[in-house]
């Protein structure tokens, strides 16, 4: 890995060398990872290592903008005088109102563990051990085992500022396991992240009894045979409805028409049980995101407060003539990505009632709690979407009757977000947040 | 397309040398890949998005005994690539010493082969205002037909230029090109909300879009579609006689069926297709296959030679109704004691190769599509779609972009997207008719996801499939 102080370098002179060419204005932004990962699918152990820096520039003439991308560093004169030879012939984007300056964070970069940026085949033996130690049940084996361990870092330099980022290091074990009894197979499929070394006991243990449990409970189910509206989606589906959900928070989709959640700010756009604060850092084992990648300080962003919408993400871009950025410039599809406004690590407020509690206050509900599948489905204009899970529970009387095969979901993530009437008392981890689980009407479902 | 002044076999060579100097290497290969993408999105206030990206990099795979390992790296330095030689050494000696279970594989067969692909107006050519001027012509025909819808168009294209080496003496260097011409069109009419996504795509350059893929026709159909998907009703939910047009029927066979046949998924008791070869799956008449070109157009996308210098033919995976073959890269391929069928592909230089598909279609029939619709009686007819993982069972879940009513035999009312569920297998067992059309469509802005490797460009097609009855629920019902 370069140091941020060769990458910062590499950016100034790309900068300079743009406005050599012509460039009014321009933005180079640079990210190096290294990721080893092995993973045993059946028997196929099949390593990988990679050490990969991305390239993307970003050049105005005038309100014309060019943009250009590239991997590795060896062709970055040539992506500038691309980036240039395309704002030379770029319309005029009327949105544009220049870079923002980059400001570098006065706090120290998460120092990266030797252990995680070399490859170590010890290490994904003994967490197959550790791992395969914790399946208690004879029913339950592996389908696959990944370990991966990586580690980042980012800088961004235009012609007034530059600003770096150490993401730091980050170990990753994702699990998929399968339940077998008379026939009938099940598979569950969870992961652990942290920017430490992982834990037997604190990491690994809960992660593998926490997915064997959900797969020996979905062993004996049976159809749904009459229609339900209500659902109880613990962290993970949560996640995805409320992801879905804040798209329409996004200013790039505010200004190009596909969201008017602007035109909403200060009106009931969800349940009073809903509020939801964009952070920095979601929780003490993940990485602090100081800057965003235009290199614009982050700061808490009150999105959603007791079901009144509040703030629209923005980047530079889209917040022209609104206030300006608010620290949500991401490059949403990495470095040969454009800069997109978006969440940084969305969190939901946690409530009052453990998942026990409102499944037994509940009469008559379906129970969700693998992820959803078909999720991308989502229209991003009506919030429509249909998705599946592999596996549901049927609540009736306040008690978990029995699992459901295979079962449909088809709602309406806004009207979903509307009608939730209770919340989990723990927030987890997922998909870049932090939810708790929820109860919420006005859905269907079918098995 | 050159690298630093160099040409992508020098690299190929420089990791060759690397990989010599060591004794503990057995076999190996070597990919450089110079990949180019450029992407113009000109939204409804103006353009959006303008830019061009390169990934290029030097791969290599080392077998150890019974352990392989890969890496890469994009520094095209002779250091880099001896430290890259050293990491993939690394990892399959550590893997084979671990006892992994895999399988020893040997290199044979020198192969040597050269594909470029022939593009009218190729994209890597074309300046930003030429393309910003194709964008428009979309775009003026959407408005042209619809005042007030919004019309955001896209346009996407991939050139790869990658060159193979391995230690039994191949050397291919085989072109990729893919593009897409996509229109996403919203209507907002007295509080009603009409949309319309459609796209084209393939190893097409600017001008080989013409015809009903000219940018007028699109933006054309776009709008008339968003037009009338303002009268569109949700479908309740419920099981209907149902024709799936070729674009939905595509995707079942890839994601429902193609994955569960990728021999990896087999190996591991994933899929529930493990073991049954020989058996009737299916409805007689029902062929699934998977080709590396959609023969005889430019539609889909054209892989001659796989990520391990396999030539690639065409799997039959279903014979009319029977299950026949799996997909193999080499290692499953030993596994099973059966010959590679081309089908190792990596998303790019980034990743070792692993199974995928190619271009996946079910065989078309000989009936019309008028006859397919009359056969239908009462139903649905469904079109376009999206989503859909792959599930061990076979079970499916799609949203159709549109679709009609069939009443008496006859396309009636149009309907809103809807979700279809089911099980392959007894989707496949219901199939009572095939039209003679055959369309594999391929989309530069979406395609194939498996592990961490998302999105591979795929084809998927196929014809207009009949069932007798699917799960079909309506959006938001």
């Amino acid at each position: 890995m370069k140091t941020a102080d060769e990458l910062l370098a590499r950016a100034e002179a790309a900068v300079r060398r743009a406005q050599v060419l012509g460039a009014g204005a321009a933005e180079v932004f640079i990210q190096e990872g290294r990721t080893t990962t092995i993973t045993d699918r059946g028997g196929y152990v099949s390593p990988a290592q990679s050490h990969s820096v991305g390239v993307g520039v970003r050049v105005a003439l005038g309100d014309r903008v060019g943009i250009a991308g590239s991997s590795g560093l060896h062709r970055i004169e040539e992506v500038v005088q691309d980036a240039v030879g395309t704002a030379r012939t770029a319309p005029p984007d009327p949105s544009f109102a220049g870079f923002p300056t980059p400001r570098a964070p006065q706090a120290t970069p998460t120092p990266v563990p030797q252990a995680f940026a070399e490859p170590d085949h010890d290490l994904f033996q003994e967490t197959l051990r550790d791992a395969t130690r914790c399946l208690g049940d004879p029913r339950i084996t592996f389908r696959s085992v990944t370990l991966s361990t990586g580690a980042g870092r980012f800088v961004v330099a235009n012609s007034e500022g530059v600003a770096a980022w150490d993401q730091g290091g980050r170990q990753t074990l994702s699990v998929e396991l399968r339940a077998s009894d008379h026939g009938r197979d099940v598979t569950a499929w969870d992961k652990v992240s942290r920017i430490r070394p992982l834990d037997t006991t604190r990491d690994i243990a809960p992660l593998i009894e926490g997915s064997q449990d959900r797969a020996i409970r979905a062993l004996r189910p049976r159809p749904l045979e009459r229609n339900v509206d209500t659902v109880v989606l613990t962290d993970s589906a949560t996640g995805q409805i409320v992801s879905r959900f804040i798209q329409a928070f996004s200013g790039s989709l505010v200004r190009s028409g596909q969201s008017r959640m602007a035109e909403r700010m200060g009106r009931q756009v969800a349940s009073p049980l809903v509020d939801l604060v964009d952070l920095p850092q979601g929780a003490d084992h993940l990485p602090r995101i100081r800057v965003d990648h235009e290199g614009t300080p982050t700061a808490a962003l009150h999105v959603v407060e007791d079901g009144v919408a509040r703030a629209v993400f923005h980047d530079s871009r889209s917040g022209n003539g609104q206030g300006g950025s608010n620290g949500r410039g991401l490059r949403v599809a990495g470095w040969n990505g454009g800069v997109r406004a978006a969440p940084l690590f969305l969190t939901m407020r946690a409530g009052d009632r453990s998942v026990d509690e409102i499944v037994a206050e509940t009469d008559r509900a379906v129970l969700v709690e693998e992820p959803l599948t078909g999720m991308l489905t989502a229209n991003v204009t009506t919030g429509d979407f249909s998705a599946v899970v592999p596996y549901a529970f049927l609540v009736e009387g306040g008690e978990v009757r029995h699992a459901l095969p295979n079962l449909t979901i088809g709602g309406n993530v806004h009207e979903m977000m509307r009608r939730i009437d209770a919340v989990g008392d723990t927030a987890i981890e997922r998909r870049q947040g932090i939810y708790p689980a929820i109860r919420t009407r006005g859905v269907s479902c079918a098995s | 397309m050159g690298v630093a002044g160099a040409e992508p076999a020098y690299w190929g060579d420089v990791a060759m040398r690397a990989i010599r100097k060591r004794p503990d290497a057995l076999a190996h290969e070597i990919r450089v890949d110079l990949q180019v993408d450029h992407r113009h999105v000109l939204g409804p206030t103006g353009p959006r998005t303008t830019g061009r990206t390169h990934v290029a990099g030097i791969g290599v795979r080392i077998f150890h005994g019974r352990g392989a390992g890969y890496a890469y790296t994009n520094e095209f330095e002779t250091e880099a690539v001896d430290r890259t030689v050293e990491q993939a050494t690394r990892l399959a000696v550590a893997a084979h010493r671990a006892g992994a279970p895999g399988h020893v594989v040997t290199i044979e067969d020198a192969k040597r082969a050269r594909y470029r692909p022939a593009l009218r107006g190729d994209p890597a050519d074309a300046g930003t205002d030429d393309v910003l001027a194709f964008l428009r012509r979309a775009q003026d025909a959407v408005r042209a037909a619809a005042p007030d819808a919004k019309a955001q168009v896209s346009f996407g294209s991939k050139r790869t230029v990658s060159h193979f080496s391995d230690s039994a003496g191949s050397e291919l260097e085989l072109g990729f090109a893919n593009s897409t011409l996509l229109l996403q069109t919203v209507l907002r009419q007295n509080g009603r909300i009409g949309d319309s996504n459609i796209w084209a795509g393939g190893e097409r350059g600017l001008a080989d879009y013409d015809g009903a893929e000219a940018p007028e026709a699109l933006g054309a159909e776009a709008a008339r579609l968003a037009v009338e998907s303002l009268d569109a009703r949700a479908v309740p939910a419920g099981r209907y006689r149902t024709l799936c047009d070729p674009a939905l029927s595509g995707l079942l066979a890839h994601e429902s069926f193609g994955h569960l046949t990728e021999y990896d998924l087999v190996a591991s008791g994933w899929s529930v297709l493990k073991g049954r070869i020989g058996e009737r799956l299916a409805a007689t008449g029902v062929t699934i296959r998977d080709a590396p070109a959609a023969e005889g157009t430019r539609d889909g996308v054209r892989v001659p030679y796989d990520a391990e210098g396999t030539p690639g033919r065409a799997v039959t995976m279903l014979e009319d109704g029977v299950l026949k073959e799996y997909l193999h890269a080499r290692d499953t391929a030993f596994a099973e004691s059966a010959a590679p069928t081309g089908n190792a592909r990596a998303l790019n230089i980034h990743h070792p190769p692993i199974v995928r598909m190619r271009n996946t279609y079910i065989e078309r029939g000989d009936m019309t599509l008028g006859e397919t619709i009359e056969a239908v009686r009462d139903g649905l007819y469904l079109i376009g779609g999206r989503g859909g993982a792959p599930r061990a069972d076979g079970s499916f879940m799609f949203t159709s972009e549109r679709g009609y009513r069939i009443e008496g035999g006859r396309i009636t009312a149009p309907i809103k997207m809807a979700s279809i569920y089911g099980n392959v297998l007894d989707f496949l067992s219901r199939v009572e008719g095939l039209s003679d059309r055959h369309e594999i469509k391929t989309n530069y802005f979406g395609g194939c996801g498996k592990w961490d490797q998302s999105f591979l460009h795929v084809g998927t097609g196929g014809p207009d499939v009949l069932v007798s009855e699917a799960l079909v629920g309506g959006q938001g019902a």
